[in-house]
């Protein structure tokens, strides 16, 4: 039996090569306690209800999915706790065997839910949160939440749950970075950052224009040693893990190369997860590396996180460029 | 001896070999085609014994050794906290 660092990358690989749906991303529900600043799902989204996958409708997928190979399943929104069925269906994911990730923004986290997540042995809870209380509160729509998130972290940790803190570093919260990274520390969770904002699924580009300037990214990542490993790898730089070992599925059954890649492949409600899975041809288009010429002479591609969705969301097209990507590239380029 | 997987426990089989998420620190594991062998017949609630009869019937081996593999694959199992004792 090995356990080691590698074992990612060759069960990565094995996915990857075989279209294995390793890791699935399923938006159980669009709707929302609060109202993130840079939230990627549409406004217009929130109030669609009619048509969510019922609770026999997702075991059943997720049932399709354990059977094909899947082994890490995340549940999220909108808020996932707002649907009445997660209990239920962490239990059923947990029953097949899952590793079972839930995100959320923490703030309907109480003593009896954190109990109840321990009890159905939910292996990681990643909550979002954007700074100390004036922030945190601000930034996610105005709502007095900030307290109730860190009790809820608070609470999972008493009930011995892994927590993640995520953030995206943006310009309302520029300055929280340390203040956040000590605030986990104290809590004992992990955290992580990210910097990048991509648009709405619609292609609004409203929470983009919150991305940090290039001069702040710097200064961020040049504090925390962080760095992009070059690869000369071409394949592997142009083409991400979307519809090869990774699926988004929506709330309304629609499955997605990546829940970040609006390009629909089909819908469970039309056919099964196993027929659109293994017979979509989206893989073929999508690994044409022919296709990639922009990329290919562009003097930013060492640099450059392609991510389809990006393109796709900005342009309708998996092959031209994006505004986020090309702003990250250069940061890239100017900290190696 | 009968042992069970730890429920928070995440594994999947593929292509004969099963990979295994470990609950202290989301460690991953990958156990071979004969290490598959016998933690599919603890999931499926074998005793230490009858795993041991199954191995030696399935793969051809000496008492001797199925006995001497399986003890060592349990124990090496119990120290990663990927399976415990069951008490039932």
């Amino acid at each position: 039996m090995r356990n080691k660092k590698s074992l990612t990358d060759e069960l990565f690989n094995i996915t990857y090569k075989k279209r294995i749906p390793l890791y699935t991303i399923l938006e159980i529900t669009y709707s929302c306690n609060l109202s993130c600043k840079h939230c990627y799902i549409p406004n217009n989204y929130l109030d669609k209800k009619n048509g969510y996958l019922v609770t026999n409708e997702i075991k059943g997928l997720l049932k399709e999915i354990a059977s094909l190979g899947g082994l890490y399943v995340v549940f999220t929104g909108g808020e996932p706790l707002l649907r009445k069925d997660i209990f239920e269906l962490i239990e059923f994911a947990k029953k097949l065997n899952f590793y079972v990730i839930l995100f959320t923004n923490g703030s309907l986290i109480n003593k009896s839910v954190a109990k109840k997540l321990s009890e159905l042995r939910i292996n990681r809870v990643e909550i979002s949160l954007y700074g100390n209380k004036e922030v945190h509160n601000s930034f996610v729509g105005g709502y007095e939440v900030f307290d109730k998130v860190v009790e809820g972290i608070k609470f999972l940790k008493d009930e011995n749950i892994e927590v993640f803190v995520k953030t995206v570093i943006n310009k309302e919260n520029f300055n929280q970075h340390k203040f956040l990274n000590n605030f986990c520390k104290k809590l004992g969770v992990g955290y992580k950052f990210d910097f990048v904002l991509t648009p709405k699924n619609d292609g609004n580009m409203e929470p983009t224009e919150l991305m940090l300037e290039e001069k702040k990214v710097l200064s961020l990542f040049r504090e925390y040693k962080h760095h992009k490993e070059k690869t000369d790898d071409l394949l592997s730089r142009l083409i991400c893990s979307a519809s090869m070992n990774v699926v988004g599925i929506n709330p309304f059954g629609e499955l997605y190369p990546c829940l970040q890649l609006p390009y629909k492949l089909g819908s469970i409600k039309e056919k099964s997860f196993s027929e659109i899975w293994l017979n979509n041809e989206f893989f073929k288009i999508f690994k044409d590396i022919e296709r990639y010429k922009g990329c290919k002479e562009c003097e930013l591609l060492n640099w450059c996180n392609r991510c389809p969705g990006l393109c796709f969301v900005e342009s309708k097209s998996l092959f031209s460029c994006s505004s986020v990507l090309k702003k990250v590239a250069k940061i890239f380029k100017n900290l190696s | 001896m009968k042992y069970k997987i730890k429920p928070d426990i995440a594994y999947r089989k593929i292509n004969d070999e099963i990979f295994i998420v470990d609950s202290k620190n989301s460690y991953l594991h990958k156990v071979d085609s004969v290490g598959s062998f016998i933690f599919e017949n603890i999931k499926d609630g074998l005793d230490e014994e009858k795993i041991v009869k199954e191995l030696v019937e399935s793969y051809d081996v000496d008492f001797e050794v199925a006995f001497s593999d399986v003890k060592e694959f349990i124990e090496e199992l119990i120290k990663k906290g990927i399976i415990e004792k069951d008490a039932k």
